[in-house]
């Protein structure tokens, strides 16, 4: 029984890191059909921002991580994609990748290769004991954190003049214009907001991992990109439904694959996606007709 | 498609002037120090990989991430059909008796290599195509995961992360030369039949070609098959030119670089594949000499990690900013007659009042983005 709750507690800490990170690289794809390669470069400067920033007390920390990757996020947008702006989903998805690699190199020069340390939360590191089962507090918080941002996330889209007028420029970007919605001032919030959240799931993935390599946010956005195929394109919420999903299908398969195939799990549980997506093309919630590409 | 307006010779004028494109470059290469050949060499197997990849990506407009499967298939294959015995039965003391037996020469190798990539094909043409548009690139991502978890864990077979040793490395220019042309020369043969013409028309305006009896399926899944044959051979020449292979060499890397080489070139276009292959290479080969650091004639420099990716990457985003359709734009290269298929009147890519061929009403490739961007310029 401790078992398969601390498998779900495991799953559900995974879940909620691959949500955020699924988040951002949807919340860009519900506006302007970009599926963002960069956003995991996002999240490498996240974790070198941590490295830069360290010694100050965390709280001071963490804003100015947030700060800088919302900036960098910013950045991307003004230089990069909003000469693309419109234009086709692989103009875009090239453009993203492009600008990762760009990113990537510019660490390489500047940071080097070799993978660097840092240690972020360091009493986060201890575990406590609910009900029988030892539950890392950083798991609390991932899971917690996560919570509360989605929480945040549905009032702002729900509640908020901005966040209504996302989400009419997520339905029909032509249409919201012609309605007096700003264009750049959605575009630019809906970077921001992605940016917020790879630096949010930076600081944790840099808190459980440690480790810094300018190649270290490949991973995570390829992580993110399932989730939100999975989940099914074009709505948020199956986004962090597919993170949630993609996280259970791992832990579960790490824990009760046989020795013999346990190695094989990340091309399980990858093909098992591809076959779930076989038979529901447009993901678990997703829509036919939902995809603007 | 005998059009009497068209001569045979004017339709095969891409693949000719391809072909003395990269017997140029090779011809100069062969001239230059053993670094220069080698490096030659392996633009030459890129350009087998990249004119694979173009065969589907760039006539049926989707994009794929999971072409470097196939090639990953077939260097693994031609790795364990062509080692000495004795080695493998060092190497790999797992490895099934008739596997461990065999010992094939290149072209039977290479075949075989091919073969199994088609089947590999086969099954992505299944589970892939029947996803569209970001959905099928994601999905390709996916299987490209799992194959090389597989592959990376199978010791048996592929001796895992250690990689396989001892591939006899014995290309030279003049060896690999024969395989890029004829890779070129399937390229455009796809590209005139029927079924690439269908496909082309299909890529441009799904629901238009549907209507007219187009069954896109079928002909994504002809491209496909197709092109994982040649990168089934394209890997096990890049098997047979690394000499060790390792999972990593047949993954992320090499499909970006193959997309690079892609859409720099222009990824609408045979030639744009086979130019962007050589722009690249040549450009990589540069920057890497420079990132080694060294003495330049007058000028010394520092090594210098990174560079090399920054100024490429740097190099794709500014096409994609300023000359969205790559180098080519979707054109091909031709003489005589202007164009096999964008100018001709009985093409089915037809609707494109731009004088340059590029932006089409309704289509769904790269092009479109000309229409947000700002004039195009050559970025080179």
């Amino acid at each position: 029984m401790s078992a398969v709750a601390q498998n779900l507690i495991n799953a559900l800490s995974l879940g909620s890191l691959y949500a955020l990170i699924a988040l951002g690289v949807a919340l860009l794809f519900s506006i302007m059909g970009l599926i963002n390669f960069a956003h995991g470069e996002l999240i490498m400067i996240g974790g070198y921002a941590l490295l830069w920033f360290a010694g100050l007390p965390f709280a001071v920390t963490a804003v100015l991580v947030v700060g800088v990757v919302i900036g960098c996020a910013l950045a991307m947008e003004r230089a990069a994609f909003r000469s693309v702006r419109g234009a086709t989903g692989e103009t875009l998805l090239m453009t993203s990748f492009a600008l990762s690699l760009l990113v990537q190199g510019g660490a390489l020069l500047f940071e080097g290769a070799d993978p660097k340390s840092v240690d972020v939360l360091g009493s986060l590191g201890a575990s406590v004991e609910v009900a029988g089962v030892s539950v890392g507090k950083l798991d609390i918080a991932i899971i917690g954190v996560t919570a509360v941002l989605l929480l945040g996330l549905a009032w702002f889209l729900r509640a908020t003049s901005l966040g209504v007028q996302m989400r009419a420029a997520a339905e029909d970007f032509g249409m919201a214009r012609a309605l007096g919605v700003r264009a750049n001032l959605v575009v630019a919030a809906a970077f921001g907001m992605s940016g917020a959240f790879a630096a949010i799931a930076a600081i944790f993935l840099v808190a459980s991992t440690g480790a810094l390599t300018p190649a270290m946010g490949l991973k995570p956005v390829l992580v993110g990109f399932v989730a939100i195929v999975l989940g099914g394109l074009g709505r948020l919420w199956a986004a962090a439904l597919g993170a949630y999903v993609l996280a259970l299908l791992s832990v579960m398969l790490q824990a009760y694959l046989p020795d013999g195939v346990a190695p094989y799990r990340d091309a399980l549980v990858y093909f098992g996606i591809v076959v779930i997506l076989m038979f529901r093309p447009h993901g678990i919630a997703g829509r036919p007709g939902a995809v603007r590409v | 498609m005998k059009s009497p307006r068209t001569s045979r010779l004017a339709r095969c004028a891409p693949a000719i002037i391809c072909t003395l494109l990269v017997l140029a470059v090779s011809g100069l290469a062969e001239a230059g120090s053993q670094t220069t050949q080698r490096t030659a060499t392996q633009m030459l197997i890129m350009g087998i990989i990249t004119v694979g990849t173009y065969i589907f990506v760039g006539n049926s407009g989707m994009l794929s991430f999971g072409h470097v499967v196939f090639v990953a298939v077939g260097a693994y294959t031609t790795a364990l059909l062509t080692m000495p015995h004795s080695l493998k039965q060092a190497l790999l003391p797992a490895l099934p008796d008739w596997l461990a037996e065999i010992e094939l020469g290149l072209p039977e190798a290479l075949l075989v290599s091919g073969l199994l990539s088609l089947l590999v094909g086969a099954v992505f043409a299944l589970l892939v195509l029947r996803l569209d548009g970001m959905a099928a690139g994601i999905a390709s991502l996916a299987l490209l995961i799992s194959v090389n978890v597989v592959i990376s864990n199978w010791d048996a077979v592929t001796r895992g992360s250690q990689g396989i040793v001892g591939i006899p490395a014995d290309l030279t220019i003049g060896t690999t030369v024969p395989w890029m042309i004829g890779a070129i020369a399937v390229a455009l043969a796809y590209q005139l039949s029927r079924s690439g013409f269908r496909l082309r028309a299909s890529s441009e305006d799904p629901i238009a070609a549907a209507a007219l009896g187009v069954r896109i399926r079928r002909d994504r899944s002809i491209a496909l098959l197709i092109s994982a044959f040649v990168c089934g051979f394209g890997g096990g020449l890049y098997a047979r030119f690394l000499g060790a292979l390792t999972p990593g060499d047949v993954y992320l890397q090499l499909t970006l670089l193959t997309l690079l080489m892609l859409i720099v070139g222009g990824i609408r276009s045979l030639s744009g594949a086979v130019i962007g292959t050589l722009f690249i290479s040549v450009l990589a080969e540069l920057l890497r000499r420079v990132e080694a650091g060294g003495e330049f004639g007058p000028v010394g420099l520092q090594p210098h990690p990174g560079v090399q990716q920054l100024i490429l990457a740097l190099t794709l985003l500014l096409t994609l900013l300023l000359r969205p359709g790559g180098i080519t734009a979707g054109r091909e290269l031709g003489f005589a007659v202007p164009g096999w298929g964008r100018s001709s009147r009985r093409g089915p890519s037809e609707p494109s009042p731009d004088p340059s061929g590029l932006v089409v009403e309704g289509g769904n490739g790269l092009d479109d983005a000309g229409q947000a961007a700002p004039p195009r310029r050559d970025p080179v």
